[in-house]
């Protein structure tokens, strides 16, 4: 057992037998530092944890150390500081530390603040609760589901929580919509509230972050704001890619997020892209993003699919045939939400008419939705998510030419017509400026068996297909 | 516990604890003064686990025993009663304290003393004091300085240098920074080579506000003990411990500017003078004002402007002692009245080098010709 094995061991024992504010007050900071000889020296941060350790809790120390090692007879106790190491205001040798005292910076931020009225009427929001940290405790690590789509950003995201700022700092989660990464995110708030409820968390999304940002410029606090946010010992930012093309949101959120990361502080982020795929984020930012660890969640599979409207069931307390359910978990693919939303579906109605829900009732039920899902998509509808994914005109892709930046986009366009429109191929290819059908065939042979071997036209796939079905996601772009 | 003391000697104590006592809620206790009898006196304590407190006062102790009650509480009560009384102090074995006087009678429900967080004690005798009065004097210009940016830990408290036979205290909040010269006297010469290998801490501001309230005009020294993680410090017979702010400070001594290239002597009425009239007009305009410097012409020009409100313009005479060539500058007027305000005599000396450069502000030893080297302040000016 090593020291901080042992510890840990004897902190858990205590725990139970004293209250929780004191144990908080005086065991807070404090680790085994040497054990030899049946001494034990103890690190506190305090003399007043000094004092309370050896002269009040001495014997409840003494026994839990005891229970787990009976050569222990003493114990000491010291202050220790543990150094705190703030890169900012290192001195590198030979260079100079000029950080001490700088000037007041003359941006164009203060002029402009000069010129609105001052306001003094309204608060930022977050001064009225300290303990607002926007977590709901529904999300949790014990009920998300693990299946191989997500399993690493689970762990990433589990070793962050147990590990705050120590390890994968900062952590990026992408992935589509509806995937579990608000999940995710709030379960490593929730977890670290569980384990350290003196930590100062918050979660927030990048929208009403900047509603608060642009709040605080109006009643002249940005002070009071960016000192809020430094504060924070995990801080998690949810839909990052919204402050794309926000210019001043990032480069505050770009100063709160050194402030932390110098100090060691925990950042998560999510987006639903990676960060080189976020149109206008500022170089600084993406390099910063890219610098800690990046994760995907992928679309579940139907194994997963399955477990988790077994779950939900579970959690529902109520009964749903295996028929009925492989159905569900056959049709809606894309997203969990939606996977709930048809699953809520099923079990209103048969609720609702009083009848068990059978498959045959299942399909009928569904039908409407899955339709929507296949039948709303024209052809024209690609031609447009096609042409603003790369870029180009629809004359592009009709005409002839073979230029390697048309061949592609017009080969995926060929791709999604047959899987996601089930068109013929020779229809696809008249579609396509009169081409052969072999044409057809081959473009989609080459995408079929590409797709799985390179992870970016595997990405791309799916971010058009997100287009494709959530049309509302690409307004941002 | 049973005793008997003055108001007087209570009201002085619990002005020096009430500020001390925790508002974390977390540990209530943390709220309450303990009060113990020791040796002939009474005892009274107060913490909140980052600053400690212990006076005692004088009294008739008729019965042992301790007992520890709400610190708000008790000095509501004391404050009120006229002086000159004499208080009869008891507690009960369910930790009620009854305080009364012929015509004023209290009883308030305490916790129980064994409770109360165990404050540190230094019990040795003190290895060095320095004169209270100008301890006081320096670190009350100092505190101003200090940042108040948690996100900066170490700039929240002020720094503390032993050299030779003077520590130099500093405070800055990384726009401006002050630096005071205290001498010592070393009580014990084993001391010295502690000092040596530990020169230096940080001394979280709040510390030194409490020691500012206890010490009195009557009061002339200071004891302090530098310890592991923990300072100490006696005023009085009143026992302050601290921690001590864990960071490392920034090397200050190297902003400071060994030499100037343009040095004026300036009246500090004129120049206060001065720079309230533009502070006024220049609180639109992010506290920016100019000065600028003729030494040809003798005389030093204070500006600020701002479109909505308008605009002034100051002359003041300047006795240049260094440097010939005209010098404009632009600052926050705030920091640079700031340390105007802090210096002690009639006349002020503005040292600096180039626009971009720190300037130093210093007092000026008329009948010497030379700058008081106790005490400096530096600014930095706004980079146009």
């Amino acid at each position: 057992m090593t020291n901080e094995e042992l510890w840990r061991a004897v902190l858990g024992q205590i725990e139970l037998s004293i209250s929780k504010a004191n144990f908080i007050t005086w065991f807070k900071n404090t680790s085994i530092l040497n054990n030899q000889d049946g001494c034990v020296v103890i690190g506190v941060p305090n003399g007043f944890a000094k004092e309370w350790l050896e002269n009040k809790y001495n014997l409840y120390i003494l026994r839990a150390l005891k229970s787990f090692d009976t050569t222990i007879h003493t114990i000491r106790c010291v202050i220790s500081q543990e150094k705190i190491s703030h890169p900012a205001i290192q001195t590198v040798d030979g260079v100079k530390n000029i950080d001490a005292i700088q000037a007041p910076e003359q941006s164009g931020f203060t002029r402009k603040k000069i010129l609105e009225k001052p306001s003094f009427g309204a608060q930022i929001s977050h001064n009225t609760t300290f303990h607002e940290t926007n977590l709901h405790s529904r999300y949790t690590f014990e009920n998300f589901i693990v299946a191989e789509n997500n399993e690493l950003a689970r762990a990433a995201c589990y070793a962050v929580s147990q590990n705050l700022g120590l390890v994968y700092n900062p952590l990026f989660i992408y992935g589509g919509v509806g995937l579990g990464k608000t999940h995710l995110l709030q379960s490593i708030g929730n977890e670290v509230m569980k384990n350290f409820p003196e930590k100062r968390i918050k979660y927030i999304n990048s929208e009403r972050f900047t509603t608060e940002l642009v709040d605080s410029i109006k009643n002249q606090k940005i002070d009071k704001f960016k000192e809020y946010y430094q504060q924070m010992d995990l801080l998690i930012i949810d839909d990052v890619q919204f402050l794309s093309g926000r210019e001043k949101t990032q480069n505050e959120f770009f100063h709160i997020f050194n402030a932390l990361y110098q100090l060691d502080k925990q950042i998560v982020i999510s987006s639903d892209r990676p960060p080189k795929a976020i149109p206008t984020l500022e170089d600084r930012l993406r390099s910063r993003f890219e610098g800690g660890m990046i994760v995907d969640i992928s679309r579940p599979n139907l194994e997963t699919r399955i477990a988790i409207l077994e779950s939900k069931i579970l959690e529902k307390g109520v009964v749903l045939d295996k028929a009925s359910l492989h159905f569900i978990a056959e049709h809606i693919t894309q997203n969990i939400r939606e996977l709930e939303g048809a699953l809520n579906r099923v079990l209103a109605f048969s609720e609702f008419h009083k009848v068990p829900a059978s498959l045959e009732n299942t399909k009928k039920i569904l039908s409407q939705l899955i339709e929507n899902n296949k039948k709303n998509i024209k052809s024209d509808d690609v031609f447009s998510v096609i042409c603003s994914f790369y870029d180009l005109q629809k004359e592009d892709l009709i005409k002839k030419g073979r230029k390697k930046e048309i061949v592609h986009p017009r080969q995926v366009m060929m791709y999604l017509l047959r899987t996601e429109l089930e068109m013929p191929f020779s229809t696809i290819g008249d579609l396509l400026g009169g081409r052969d059908h072999t044409t057809v065939l081959h473009a989609f042979e080459k995408i079929e068996k590409n797709k799985n071997i390179h992870s970016r036209l595997k990405e791309e796939l799916s971010s058009l297909l997100e287009r494709l079905y959530y049309s509302s996601v690409d307004t941002t772009v | 516990m049973k005793l008997f003391c003055t108001q007087e000697n209570l009201q002085r104590i619990l002005s020096y604890l009430e500020r001390v006592t925790g508002r974390q809620t977390s540990l209530p206790i943390l709220s309450n003064v303990l009060f113990e009898t020791e040796k002939g006196q009474l005892k009274i304590s107060a913490t909140n686990l980052e600053i400690g407190v212990i006076s005692c006062i004088g009294g008739k102790i008729e019965k042992e025993g301790r007992v520890a009650v709400p610190a708000k509480l008790l000095a509501n009560f004391i404050y009120n009663i006229p002086q000159g009384e004499v208080l009869e102090i008891e507690s009960d074995e369910k930790n009620t304290l009854h305080i009364s006087t012929p015509s004023y009678q209290m009883k308030m429900k305490g916790l129980d003393g064994k409770d109360f967080p165990i404050i540190p004690q230094y019990k040795e005798s003190y290895p060095l004091s320095f004169s209270a009065q100008q301890f006081k004097n320096s670190i009350t210009k100092l505190l101003s300085c200090v940042s108040t940016n948690t996100s900066r830990i170490e700039l929240t408290g002020v720094h503390i240098l032993f050299f030779e036979n003077n520590f130099y205290v500093a405070a800055t909040d990384s726009f401006r920074l002050a630096e005071e010269k205290i001498p010592f006297s070393l009580l014990q010469e084993t001391y010295k080579e502690t000092l040596l290998k530990n020169d230096s801490c940080i001394i979280p501001a709040n510390t030194l506000q409490e020691i500012l309230r206890v010490i009195t005009p009557e009061t002339e020294q200071v004891f302090m003990v530098v310890q592991e993680g923990q300072l100490f410090f006696e005023i009085d017979g009143v026992q302050v411990i601290s921690r001590i702010i864990n960071g490392k400070y920034p090397d200050y001594k190297q902003i400071i500017p060994k030499n100037f290239s343009f040095s004026g002597v300036l009246l500090k009425n004129d120049f206060q003078r001065a720079l309230k009239i533009a502070s006024t007009f220049s609180s639109y305009n992010a506290n920016e004002i100019t000065l600028s410097f003729f030494p040809q012409e003798k005389h030093c020009v204070i500006t600020s402007q701002s479109q909505e409100i308008g605009e002034n313009k100051t002359t003041i005479p300047i006795e240049v002692s260094q440097g010939a060539t005209p010098l404009t500058m632009t600052f926050n007027v705030k920091y640079i009245l700031d340390g105007v305000n802090t210096i002690e005599g009639e006349t002020i000396v503005f040292s600096a080098n180039t626009p971009q450069t720190p300037i130093a502000l210093q007092g000026w030893n008329t009948e010497k010709k030379e700058k008081k080297e106790e005490a400096v302040y530096i600014v930095m000016p706004i980079r146009k």
